[in-house]
């Protein structure tokens, strides 16, 4: 057991073999940097329960096609990126910092279908993004790549 | 309060790190990256640099009622391309991954392309996929500098012919993945290329033309998987790359003669589809390749009798071999077993297999069914007892519904199992429910799930629950359902299909009736 704590000072117990699936622990574990608790400054614990549910359901690979549970590792996959933008976020840079490959490609690759077709006014509504350029400077890039912003398939809702 | 919760979401994607952002802004294609350029600073600096530079499939083509066509605007479309690139090079931003699908040279000038890949050569590309589209036989010519790429990773290509060039060879010496899919390639090609790629780990040639003989070098000490599909001129393959652990070879129209695979014990897949391979073939390869994890033979129309031995088979699909007579298994490990065949099922001896075995059966059945067929069925189902479920789809009236007079002095084939069945329903032609149902509960009396499939969402699953665990006894006919009733309680779980209900609910009146008239 590898004892995990969240910058919200939580500890969370994970079983070594779902934990290793970080690069990141796993190099502290082979460097002998592991030995008491492992402190994530830059993970909350509400992340880090939602990463952990992933490390513990993805563990073991190999075990899941044993037992034809394949389709279940897709269901929950699935399942996991269905959460609002911000825990989204917090869980890719909690990916992005632990180095868990599989699970980053998951949430970006979520982030970017949410975003396939949109139209900018969409996109900004659903990021709550606020507009920092100009309308000079925003006309001038729609003039330098018009192609972008026409064509049928551009959505413009919300969802 | 909803105003701080603004600021927190807006406040986390702008601190996004640019690395990040690029992540998942190289998994949209260029056009929606592009057009989110003007969401803020962040974003038009993020586009500016972005490294990968996904054009897609269709950036020449454009959808009229549901079908892609030519773009007539194709010059406007080379300048995008062309100006985005000049960007990236005018701020030393190098191009790591290239995607795009081009029209076929009668359409636009390779010359376009030609430049495009010497940009991308020049900035060190890692991952390159170029297409042509509506190339039919013929096949555009590709530059010599693309095969100096020596940072490159992954080529995907399509549509081309691939030169020896003449000057410097080829330098593919970070290449991992190589996939080429409509493209003409000689045996010289091939052989320069294993000697050059020393890192290659996945090959795939789908569709190719020019080879007629393919010979994978030894020296390819990192090659992991090989796949072949579809080469109309090939009849020997020679894999000798020592440490290979996934196969796939699909012949077109069983033109391929020989398959000789050398590796040295360390493959785990091989899919062979369409070769005539023999049943002494077999034997060696088995012997040879003890780690073998997972083998499927469709359409091989020479084998005869199979017997596998073998601790580490956990996937076997055997599909469609129709000459195949005797199978033997001795697979302890063996999890998932898929057979596809016609009225000539193969005899089945399964000694051993995973308690977690699911069998997955499709039966394609045109020819009038006769006792013969009923006997063999039951013999093959007799070797599931120990299996975890049985998935069913057969095409073919009646192929599952055992005659009466069948079952009479019979032991069910599947007696004191608790399997649960999973059948595609749609497939049964006028079967009706209730027949199928009947007939499966004599097969497995004890049944404990059964699933009716009819379309994907919409499945009736059906529980039994033992109300008296001491209960035991089988149905041996329609009549005696009543008393499988009163030991049983049958529960429809969901059910969005209405037919598949009235069908179970007049079941389910039928032995009730049958139930108030015995205790009568």
């Amino acid at each position: 057991m590898v004892k995990l704590k969240s910058n919200d000072d939580k500890e969370f117990e994970v079983e070594e073999a779902a934990v290793i699936q970080s690069e990141m622990i796993k190099n502290m574990i082979e460097d002998g940097c592991a030995t008491s608790v492992i402190p994530l400054p830059n993970i909350d614990s509400k992340t880090l329960i939602k990463v952990i549910e992933y490390l513990n359901k993805h563990i073991n690979m190999g075990k899941a096609a044993e037992t034809g549970e394949e389709d279940d590792l897709k269901e929950f996959d699935e399942q996991f990126v269905n959460m609002g933008w911000e825990e989204l976020f917090d869980v890719i840079m909690a990916a992005n910092y632990l180095n868990i490959h599989e699970l980053m490609e998951l949430c970006c690759q979520s982030a970017a279908d949410r975003l396939k077709n949109k139209s900018v006014r969409a996109v900004r509504e659903m990021l709550k993004i606020t507009n920092d350029l100009t309308e000079e400077e925003e006309q001038e890039i729609i003039n330098d790549a018009p192609w972008a912003f026409e064509g049928p398939e551009i959505d413009d809702t919300v969802n | 309060m909803k105003e701080q919760r603004v600021d927190e979401v807006e406040d986390q994607i702008s601190k996004l790190p640019e690395p990040i952002l690029h992540h998942f802004m190289g998994l949209l294609l260029a056009k929606d990256a592009a057009r989110m350029s003007t969401l803020s600073k962040t974003w038009y600096a993020a586009w500016s640099s972005l490294p990968y530079l996904n054009f897609g499939d269709r950036f020449f083509y454009r959808e009229v009622r549901g079908r892609w066509i030519l773009s007539e605007n194709i010059q406007e479309l080379v300048h995008i391309v062309d100006q985005t690139l000049a960007n990236r090079k005018k701020h030393k931003i190098s191009v790591q991954k290239f995607w795009l699908k081009v029209p076929s040279s009668y359409r636009m000038s390779s010359s376009y392309v030609h430049n495009w890949i010497k940009i991308l050569v020049t900035s060190n590309i890692k991952e390159l996929i170029l297409k042509v589209g509506e190339s039919d036989s013929s096949f555009d010519s590709l530059p010599e500098e693309l095969f100096v790429a020596e940072g490159l990773n992954i080529l995907n290509l399509r549509g081309f012919k691939l030169e020896l060039p003449l000057h410097h060879g080829i330098k593919f010496s970070s290449l991992r993945n190589l996939r080429l899919t409509d493209t003409y390639l000689d045996e010289k090609l091939v052989q320069d290329l294993c000697a050059s790629c020393v890192c290659l780990e996945k090959l795939r040639l789908s569709c190719c033309r020019g080879l007629a003989s393919l010979q994978i070098a030894a020296s390819l000490l990192k090659l992991k998987t090989v796949w072949l599909c579809c080469l109309p001129e090939l009849q020997i393959v020679d894999i000798a790359a020592p440490y290979l652990e996934n196969v796939y070879i699909e012949s077109q129209l069983w033109n391929l003669q020989v398959v000789k695979i050398t590796c040295s014990k360390s493959l785990k897949t091989l899919y062979i589809v369409d070769v005539y391979v023999t049943d002494g073939w077999l034997k060696d390869l088995l012997v040879n390749q003890p780690k073998l994890e997972c083998l499927s033979l469709s359409g091989c129309l020479k084998l005869q009798a199979i017997k596998i031995s073998s601790d580490r088979l956990k996937y076997l699909a055997l599909s469609w071999c129709l000459e195949l007579i005797d199978v033997e298994l001795e697979t302890p490990n063996l999890t998932h077993f898929r057979c596809e065949c016609d009225e000539n099922l193969p005899t089945l001896k399964l000694m051993k297999a995973s308690v977690f075995l699911v069998v997955e059966l499709e039966f394609s059945l045109t020819n009038i069914l006769d006792s013969h067929w009923y006997s063999v069925l039951m013999k093959f189902l007799g070797n599931f007892k120990q299996s975890k479920a049985i998935k069913l789809d057969c095409c073919g009236k009646n192929g599952i519904v055992i005659p009466k007079h069948m079952r009479e002095n019979l032991v069910p084939p599947l007696y004191g199992t608790n399997t649960n069945w999973h059948i595609i329903f749609n497939t049964f032609g006028d079967c009706s429910l209730m027949d199928i149902l009947d007939s499966l509960l004599w097969i497995s009396p004890q049944i404990d799930t059964l699933t009716f499939v009819r379309e994907s969402n919409l499945n009736s699953t059906l529980k039994f629950i033992y109300e008296d665990a001491s209960a035991e006894g089988c149905l041996n006919s329609w009549n005696e359902l009543f008393d499988y009733r009163r030991r049983k309680e049958l529960h429809l779980l969901a059910g969005d299909d209405e037919e598949a209900i009235a069908d179970i609910e007049k079941l389910l009146m039928v032995s009730l009736l049958f139930g108030a008239f015995k205790e009568v």
